[in-house]
């Protein structure tokens, strides 16, 4: 029996192939649900399966709990046994958090391409002392600001340090 | 901030071509899946939220014979959703020798200034309609809370990656998610018909719509030997009067579970049919009441193109500011939105 968790807040659907069968097959699985397949199914079945999931990044139960979850986008998979509503809850954890990784990566990627446009075609060299792109969360003013606010700032200037992503 | 114009030496006589190379960014296609393929520009320039009212119906009836005693009534529920608003800036600061050193390039400096700065901003609008500000409010489409994310099975003869796919079973796959997409939404019968937008990174979609011609097989197959799976999927969609068309963002490269290239499969507005000759409209509340809104994806701004500020600094300079006042992509309606997993 293969244990299939969704912790993300979207749907899933996960087409695949098993050997019994000619066409490939549908399974859906909710936002926070897990299903469960395969009850009748050998061992290599299983495997094929595992396989497959594999290949779009889900990850054991057992690399949930040891939080091996770079770049996590939420199947988790276990066989046998079901899996504990708290490591859905933490694989949820790893999908956000790998969300404003990739967020975040992707605003300093732009702002790093705001300097690269104004660089000389054959030189390589830059044409402005500095470039600076920043983005900012306005916080009303009856609210406290907090640390999860967003304010990013960017800026590109000769004998700066390498820009490191967040991913 | 200044800028970088060498001197030049060179030959005489020469000829000095007047066309420049500039840079070419990609040209993302990612505001095709908004509501009318552009941002809402509504935003008063303070606005830190944007709310919507949603609103919901139960309606229950009596059927008998006889006149009921007690009739049931309708249930109408209100919500509202909300999203917060981002200021997006970018900055250029140059002086009249910039200009003079520029102008030997034969280059406008300021309108070089003004391009970059703007592109820098339509660049991280860009970056909030796919990725979101702040994700873990659901911002941006790709995380949007509740779209369908679908991965496509292994092909009939055991092949995964868009490369090898056979592609036959690509467009079946493609149209089959079309049909899902559709029926989840409503989105058919009587004179219906939707535009389907797909966003990829052009090498799925230049592989799809320019290389992948239909295989031939020893049974009838549409487009076999003749037609792309693009072309094919276009071709079948326009029956009913469809549209499926690409658009390209190369960022959503490797931004797919397990390292799989992103696919963006949306709706961006939605229809209601005229049913000829009905007058029992069983979606007469959603069809009917209005101001309705038939956005699937929104995002919001309150200016078309970033305010310009520009400001004289001390020795002859003049520093200009741009802002622009942006949401992150919204997604309203969430079955109008599938997210495809596309391994390369």
């Amino acid at each position: 029996m293969l244990f299939i968790a969704n912790a993300t807040k979207q749907h899933r659907v996960f087409y695949y192939r098993s050997p019994e069968a000619k066409r490939p097959q549908r399974l859906d699985i909710p936002s926070g649900r897990q299903v469960a397949i395969g009850a009748t199914w050998p061992h290599h079945v299983i495997g094929l399966v595992t396989a497959q999931l594999d290949s779009f990044g889900a990850v054991r139960v057992a690399d949930v709990r040891s939080s091996r979850l770079e770049k996590f986008h939420g199947l988790i998979y276990s066989h046998d046994t079901e899996i504990p509503a708290e490591v859905i809850e933490v694989g949820h954890e790893a999908v956000v958090d790998h969300q404003h990784r990739r967020a975040a990566s992707e605003a300093a990627k732009g702002a790093a391409s705001v300097d690269l446009n104004m660089r000389d075609q054959k030189t390589g060299k830059r044409t402005a002392k500095s470039t600076r792109v920043t983005i900012k969360q306005d916080v009303p003013h009856n609210v406290k600001p907090t640390a999860d606010d967003i304010d990013m700032d960017v800026s590109v200037e000769e004998g700066g340090g390498p820009l490191r992503l967040p991913e | 901030m200044a800028n970088y114009f060498m001197a030049q030496v060179k030959a005489r006589p020469s000829f000095d071509e007047p066309e420049i190379i500039f840079t070419q960014a990609q040209a993302s296609g990612a505001f095709e899946a908004l509501e009318n393929s552009k941002p809402r520009v509504k935003l008063s320039p303070g606005d830190l939220y944007v709310y919507v009212n949603a609103v919901d119906l139960r309606t229950e009836t009596v059927s008998a014979q006889s006149l009921a005693n007690k009739y049931p009534s309708a249930t109408l529920s209100a919500t509202y959703h909300g999203t917060q608003t981002y200021m997006i800036g970018a900055r250029a600061t140059y002086d009249h020798r910039d200009m003079e050193a520029a102008s030997n390039y034969a280059l406008a400096l300021p309108a070089a200034q003004q391009y970059a700065c703007q592109q820098g901003i339509f660049q991280q609008m860009r970056n909030g309609l796919l990725y979101g500000f702040n994700p873990a409010n659901n911002e941006g489409l790709l995380n949007a809370q509740g779209a369908i994310v679908v991965s496509p099975p292994q092909d009939q003869f055991g092949n995964t990656t868009l490369q090898t796919y056979d592609s036959g079973d690509m467009a079946l796959f493609f149209l089959n998610q079309v049909v899902n997409l559709r029926s989840g939404m409503f989105q058919s019968g009587g004179d219906i018909n939707s535009r389907v937008v797909v966003i990829s990174p052009q090498r799925v979609f230049l592989q799809l719509s320019d290389a992948a011609v239909v295989q031939l097989t020893s049974y009838q197959r549409e487009g076999a030997g003749s037609m792309t799976t693009g072309g094919m999927i276009k071709d079948v969609m326009a029956r009913d009067g469809s549209t499926f068309d690409w658009y390209f963002d190369d960022t959503l490269i490797g931004k797919g579970a397990g390292g799989t290239d992103a696919v963006i499969l949306t709706i961006p507005e939605i229809k209601n049919p005229m049913l000829k000759g009905t007058v029992a409209q069983t979606n007469k509340f959603g069809s009917t009441m209005q101001p309705s809104m038939v956005a699937v994806n929104v995002m919001y701004a309150d200016m078309v193109a970033p305010l310009e500020i520009p400001t004289p600094v001390p020795d002859g300079g003049i520093t200009v500011i741009y802002e622009l006042r942006v949401t992150a992509g919204w997604n309203l309606r969430p079955q109008g939105i599938y997210i495809i997993d596309m391994p390369y």
